[in-house]
Order: structure tokens, then C-alpha cells, then sequence
């Protein structure tokens, strides 16, 4: 999930402009046109207008039941990013134009990354018991599926012959 | 700008090296790191084939999930956006502000 936000605003915290594009909140990246709209030539300073961007951008970024493969899962969470994603933008623009009653803890700096690296270790194959290793101990949590199965099979054997 | 800095947010530097972002639009990803960027900085696509060029907004060359309004004989040529270079920090020192914010999530 990302979003691009962006807002022309007069000095006074009047909005001119607003665009707001989210992508991961439906089959295509899209503006929220609704949300948009409403912040308008609306006031940075007055209290209603985050309030009612929120609610606009809660409604047009819901997420349908069944979303494509790309962007399944996560519905809820998506949809409180979007919020929360605005909700901070918000206060950073609100910060840069009035800075004396901006709320200090929302300022967020820009992430730093190094290059990265890594590597890999391989175990000698032909260690690997592959045919038997329902009846050895797995010390992959991941694998842990791999007991059941083997469990299920047992119970199976134990009671259907 | 901000989409330089979200640029570096993206994969990794061996695979941005080899990577453009004409095609990050075109695969049309429904999460794209990028495209949400662009259509909020007012892009548009040029799009070329034998017989001319053509140009949409963004919004319109994306149709769907993986899906874009690109003919069979057409590419994507060019593409235009709004720049500004102004940082948060020396913004609210002009009349006229421009704010923008670029998040992955």
C-alpha cells in the first residue's frame, strides 16, 4: 500500500488544492476524489475539516469482499492506513504553515536506507532424510504443519482400518 | 522532491538500477509505490506508435489490476508532472504552499 498526498495552501491554511492518490485500496491506484472535494477550500486551522476528510476517505476507500489477488487480505487495515496516512500528512502540512500550534510527535522524517545485502548457508544434502522425515523431529516452526498431517494420518490409520 | 525520496523507498538499489518508471506504470500494480505518487503530482503519459502520439492523464491510461489503455502498437513514450522543489521547511515561507507526502506502507 502507498499514497501520494499533495496540497497547495495559502498562507492563512486556506487549501487551493488538494490531491490525494492511495494505491493497495482497490484494483488500481486511484484519487479520492470525495475527500479532495471536501478539503477544498477549507481551512487548515478549523478543527472540523480533518475530521470530515477522514470520514469522507473512510467511505471511498472501503474495500470490497473480494478484492483482486494482488491486494486480497488486509481489508481493515488497509482501509485505517488510509486514515492514518492522511491524519499525519495533515498535521505535517499543518506544521509547516503554522508551526507554533503544530503537534510536535507528528513530524516524520524521511526514511534512510543503506545498499542491502545478504547471504545464505546450505546444509550438505546429503545429510537431508527426505522419505522419513514425518518421524523425525522438525525443528522448523514453520514445519510445524508437517505434524499434523502426520498426526491426521496416524488417527486415520488407528481408527479406519 | 518528494517522489526522488520515495523513489529510494522502493526495492532495492540493484534492482532500481535496472528499472524504469515508465514500466513501473505501465504493469499497473494495484499496490504501486510509484503510480500513487504520480497521479497525485497531476501526470500525464504520452503514448506513441507509427502514426503519432497521443497523451492521457494517468488516471485514465490505468483501467484495472495489471490492465492499461495501451494499444498493441503503441508505447509509452514520455511522461509529464508537476515539479516543484520546494521542501516542507522553505515552504511556508512563500505565499503559496506546496505540501506533498509519499508513504509505503
Amino acid at each position: 500500500m502507498s499514497c501520494g498526498l499533495r496540497m497547495l495552501t495559502q498562507a492563512d491554511g486556506t487549501i487551493v488544492e488538494a490531491a490525494l492518490a492511495f494505491a493497495g485500496v482497490g484494483a488500481i491506484p486511484k484519487r479520492a476524489t470525495e475527500t479532495e472535494h471536501v478539503l477544498h477550500g477549507a481551512r487548515l486551522g478549523d478543527a472540523e475539516t480533518l475530521s470530515r476528510a477522514l470520514t469522507a476517505l473512510a467511505r471511498e476507500t472501503e474495500l470490497p469482499e473480494h478484492m483482486p489477488a494482488t491486494v486480497e487480505g488486509l481489508r481493515e487495515y488497509r482501509h485505517s492506513l488510509a486514515q492514518s496516512l492522511l491524519f499525519k500528512f495533515y498535521h505535517n502540512v499543518a506544521a509547516a504553515v503554522d508551526a507554533a500550534n503544530a503537534l510536535p510527535a507528528l513530524r516524520f522524517p524521511p526514511r534512510e536506507r543503506e545498499v542491502s545485502s545478504g547471504s545464505q548457508t546450505f546444509e550438505d544434502p546429503s545429510t537431508y532424510v527426505p522419505a522419513l522425515s514425518l518421524f523425525h523431529s522438525l525443528t522448523h516452526s514453520h514445519s510445524l504443519s508437517h505434524l499434523w498431517i502426520a498426526r491426521a494420518r496416524l488417527f486415520i490409520m488407528e481408527h479406519c482400518t | 522532491m518528494a517522489i526522488a525520496r520515495q523513489l529510494k523507498a522502493i526495492a532495492t538499489t540493484q534492482i532500481r538500477n535496472v528499472a524504469a518508471i515508465g514500466s513501473n506504470i505501465v504493469v499497473a500494480n494495484a499496490n504501486s509505490d510509484l503510480t500513487s505518487a504520480l497521479l497525485a503530482t497531476r501526470t500525464t503519459v504520452r503514448l506513441r506508435s507509427a502514426s503519432g502520439t497521443r497523451e492521457l492523464p494517468l488516471e485514465n491510461f490505468l483501467v484495472d489490476t495489471y490492465r492499461v489503455a495501451l494499444n498493441a502498437d503503441e508505447i509509452l513514450d514520455a511522461i509529464r508532472t508537476l515539479y516543484r522543489s520546494l521542501s516542507l521547511s522553505q515552504s511556508h515561507c512563500s505565499i503559496s504552499n506546496v505540501h506533498s507526502l509519499i508513504s509505503t506502507m
